[in-house]
């Protein structure tokens, strides 16, 4: 078996051998750079002529509504899909041009937290935490015991962080939602990332658990001085979390601006519907919408036609 | 009220008070299904194939009364069963309860690299595809007797043969079973493994494996059921077991003792099938706890109330409650690391011990990363103790000759060209195809004889469908004594009652698959949704009528797949069942390896898997036009 310390080692020689080289030429390159990035699914198109990006130790919130590319902009920074044009650059390297094992490395600096917690159910919480070191082993690992005790000890470590050590050999399916985004997270820690992307991480819990989620983030994020990605639906807690959001509408920025300079009604525009074009400042949202009533709005716009002859000899 | 009047020019045309039909008429078709179509056109002209086959073979009532009487003389003949020694049975017994679970094991670990390649969702592309899953459909054709003959030329004598006939043919039917477990696991969890750096091989172990393995563990034993029915046939080519006991009886015309050694065989099927069916049960049970608090999380965002004791700091509750609030608010809120709610109904988590998370020691991080010894824990580690003895007994009692396994090689050659090139001797091409139709024949009147039968059983062993649960229970226990009789025991006695021809292989074939598809339609109609059955209810429908039109028709796709599947089941053992004097192309395959005439039953083997591999095709076609 390989020792994990030395594949961590070699990983981490690679790491500042970039950082070191950047810092030399007197440039700091930013962890995520998109460039002119557009990304289409057959005839539609995800992302559109996308360009910006996030600074060290930045929480950046994506903002919009359903459909509007999100989490496909999310997927290009891992390299689990690849642009239809332009370039995504994470951490120094063109993702979209990595292949095989570079890709698998640069992943490895990657956590990614998923909106439905994505753990293996039946294994136990802890066997969960330490898929997130698979990275930094070689072959396949089968059982608690085939991981070397060094990371199993750094497993408990993390779940510790996240407050979940003392259920650490219970099975993951039987945890609540938060538990489970919290293993999750631990999982991901557990990389020793230097980019955190989550992919709408409350999206599935209660509004106490969302706040106690993205607080253990936050809280986590800024000891570790990650970089944070995270798209959110939820307009108010973006807006008290992020210390930047960028909006999204029909796959096009169409706000990016510090959190605090953003007033509620401008964050609640980006759900309109209509041609994607950057809202003005202080624009109102229509009169009596609320988040809830732009949901509907999307739905009856995006519900299809009723088909011909359905309605006939109803009356109707 | 006021009535609006408008004028003439502008009024709409009256509505009809009532749809008119003809409006209706004019309403959206569906379009027509030309395969669904040709696909139960196809399924009838099968049925009344068989009907007629049946006829033709006349399988009736009056004919199997007319042989009663050379039932009495058999039974008059045996006088009683006459039992072999107590220690040489059990050791026969051992011995062929060892070779099917080492051949089934050894199925099972060749399947999984079949499996990998023929899932949709882990093989590597379409070529690769497209090979598993032909790998898998062609063990399935090889029958297993002729494996076991081949083996048995090419390594020494004794259990090895058996092993590996039962290890190849049994692919087939796992592979297959395997990649559908696999192509319907979550594909979340290796989705993060891959975004978290690991690879293909780390995405399955870590990813795949643990989901799919109690699915997997049950696809065996369900196998090693099949394969023990199916072991007594192995005696026929000489591998050693209860088969090979009964076959020399039955040849020397001890019918006491061969019969004898039937009823072991039969009690041992049944044991083997009441054992295996409550270890599956076990096993599958986890999965159906995963999907309840899978659907329990997905519910509520699985959002159990606090069960903590501390309290939640007040901003960051209050910033929850009210959706809204400010960044300090949200960023200094410590997370509630003390809640460790439980959404099992009783069950509450510890607290977390330590003063602040990710404060705890060393000594204490190594103190939680020992596993307790939970109930449970040890349950599960004798378990595979047991499961570990049981191969190591197994593995044992074959007496395996191991340095077959690299001198075996050398004879492969020459065994193979044995075989070369087909022949068909004497007999002559048509003589054999028309042998084939037979076998064909007798595995279509089966099918027929087996669906009226388990339509009968296996509807009223469904819950939702028995009267009471007496007549399910009673019904229930009837298919699996049924599915406990060997097809090959009982159409053995059949012959001697009625003697040699397809009559018996027909009645055999028929009768022991009312036990699987029986069991296989009363799954499928207890699993159909209910509240249309409990709407006909509420509106005054007879049992008869809500089974007709509620049950029955929710069930249907998966009952035209089970009995597609007993068919392809029936035309495999019609082939063996020849063997033993069933009629068709069995009787000549047992011919050609009698007299060491290779390129016959290379021939004949070649006929079986064209045959069978084309039934695969118009089922998979049929399953999938249905769909």
């Amino acid at each position: 078996m390989a020792d994990p310390s030395l594949e961590s080692d070699r990983l981490n020689q690679g790491r500042s051998d970039r950082e070191g080289r950047s810092e030399r030429e007197g440039r700091t390159d930013p962890p995520i750079q998109f460039d002119a990035l557009s990304k289409s699914f057959g005839s539609n198109w995800a992302l559109q002529e996308v360009s910006f990006r996030v600074e060290a130790g930045q929480i950046v919130v994506l903002l919009g509504a359903s459909g509007s590319g999100k989490s496909t902009l999310l997927r290009q920074v891992d390299g689990l899909e690849r642009p239809s044009a332009g370039a995504v650059t994470v951490l120094g390297q063109p993702v979209d041009r990595l292949r095989g094992g570079d890709l698998r490395r640069l992943r490895a600096r990657v956590g990614m937290i998923f909106q439905s917690f994505e753990l293996v159910g039946p294994l136990s919480v802890l066997e969960n935490v330490l898929t997130g070191a698979l990275a930094r082993l070689r072959g396949p690992r089968l059982s608690l015991l085939s991981y070397p005790r060094a990371l199993r000890l750094e497993a408990m470590r993390q779940l510790d962080r996240v407050g979940l050590a003392e259920i650490a050999h219970q099975r993951s399916d039987t945890l609540s939602g938060g538990q489970q985004q919290r293993v999750a997270i631990a999982r991901a820690l557990m990389q020793s990332p230097q980019i955190l992307l989550a992919d709408e991480p409350v999206a599935s819990l209660d509004p106490e658990s969302s706040a106690d989620v993205m607080a253990l983030i936050r809280q986590i994020a800024q000891r570790d001085r990650l970089t944070v990605l995270c798209s959110l639906h939820q307009v108010d807690l973006a807006l008290s979390w992020a210390d930047r959001v960028v909006g999204l509408r029909q796959g096009r920025v169409v706000l990016d601006r510090p959190a605090d300079q953003i007033s509620r009604n401008e964050a609640m525009a980006i759900y309109q519907r209509g041609p994607a074009g950057p809202p003005e400042a202080g624009q109102p949202a229509p009169a009596g919408f609320d988040e809830a009533g732009f949901e509907a709005m999307d739905w009856l716009a995006s519900a299809p036609p009723p088909a011909p002859g359905v309605l006939a000899g109803t009356g109707l | 009220m006021t009535t609006a009047v408008r004028s003439p020019s502008t009024r709409r045309p009256s509505r009809p008070l009532r749809p008119d039909p003809w409006s209706l008429r004019a309403g959206p078709r569906r379009p027509l299904d030309v395969n669904g179509l040709v696909a139960r056109a196809t399924l009838l002209l099968l049925l009344l194939v068989g009907a007629i086959m049946l006829a033709q073979i006349d399988v009736s009532p009056s004919t199997i009364m007319a042989s009663r009487g050379n039932a009495v003389n058999f039974f008059h003949r045996v006088g009683g069963l006459d039992f072999p020694p107590l220690v040489n049975l059990a050791y026969q017994t051992a011995l062929t309860l060892g070779i099917v679970i080492v051949g089934t094991l050894l199925a099972g670990l060749a399947s999984v690299p079949v499996a990998y390649l023929a899932a949709a969702n882990t093989s590597p592309g379409r070529v690769w595809r497209a090979g598993g899953r032909f790998i898998g459909v062609f063990c399935r054709a090889l029958p297993d007797v002729v494996l076991a003959m081949v083996f048995a030329l090419i390594c020494s004598l004794g259990a090895l043969p058996g092993i590996l006939a039962i290890a190849i043919h049994s692919v087939g039917m796992i592979s297959r079973l395997f990649a559908d477990a696999i192509e319907q696991i979550d594909e979340g969890p290796r989705l993060a493994i891959r975004a978290g750096g690991g690879g293909r091989i780390q995405e399955f172990f870590s990813g795949v494996l643990p989901q799919v393995f109690p699915s997997w563990c049950a696809t065996v034993l369900h196998r090693a059921d099949i394969n023990l029915r199916g072991s007594v046939i192995l005696g026929y080519v000489a591998v050693p077991g209860l088969g090979l006991q009964m076959r020399n009886a039955f040849a020397a015309l001890d019918y006491g003792r061969g019969l004898a050694v039937a009823v072991v065989i039969f009690g041992l099927c049944v044991g083997m099938e009441i054992l295996s069916s409550s270890l599956r049960r076990r096993l599958l049970a986890p999965a159906a706890d995963r999907r309840l608090s899978r659907r329990q999380r997905l519910a509520v965002g699985a959002a159990p109330p606090s069960v903590s004791g501390q309290r939640r700091p007040a901003a960051g509750r209050g910033a929850a409650a009210a959706g809204v609030g400010s960044r300090a608010r949200i960023a200094n809120a410590a997370p509630t690391v003390a809640t460790v709610a439980d959404p099992r109904p009783g069950v509450v988590a510890p607290a977390h011990p330590s003063a602040a998370p990710g404060a705890a020691s060393p000594a204490q991080l190594a103190d939680w990363l020992r596993r307790p010894w939970t109930p449970a824990r040890v349950r599960s580690w004798i378990g595979r103790g047991v499961a570990v003895g049981v191969l190591v007994a197994s593995v044992w009692v074959c007496q395996i000759t191991w340095s077959d396994l690299w001198t075996a090689w050398d004879r492969v050659p020459r065994v193979a060209a044995t075989f070369w090139p087909p022949t068909a001797g004497n007999y002559g091409l048509p003589r054999l195809l028309q042998a084939m139709g037979a076998t064909v024949a007798v595995a279509l009147a089966a099918a027929v004889i087996t669906l009226v039968g388990s339509w009968l059983i296996g509807s009223w062993a469904a819950r939702n469908v028995a009267p009471n649960g007496s007549v399910r229970a009673i019904c229930r226990l009837l298919l699996v004594v049924i599915r406990g009789v060997p097809e090959l025991v009982l159409a053995i006695v059949l012959i001697i009652v009625t003697g040699l021809g397809s009559q018996a292989g027909v009645l055999a074939l028929g009768l022991c698959h009312i036990g699987l598809l029986g069991k296989l339609m009363a799954d499928s109609l207890e699993e159909v949704p209910h509240g249309p059955e409990r709407a006909l209810t509420a509106v005054g429908a007879s049992r008869a009528q809500v089974y007709l039109a509620a049950t029955l028709p929710q069930g249907r796709r998966a009952i035209v797949g089970h009995i597609l599947y007993v068919l392809d089941t029936n035309l495999r053992a019609a082939t063996i069942l020849g063997l033993v004097g069933g009629g068709g192309i069995g009787y000549y395959l047992l011919n050609a390896s009698q007299g060491s005439n290779y390129g016959l039953v290379a021939l004949i083997v070649g006929l079986i898997v064209a045959v069978v591999m084309a039934l695969e095709g118009l089922t998979m076609w049929t399953r999938a036009a249905l769909r």
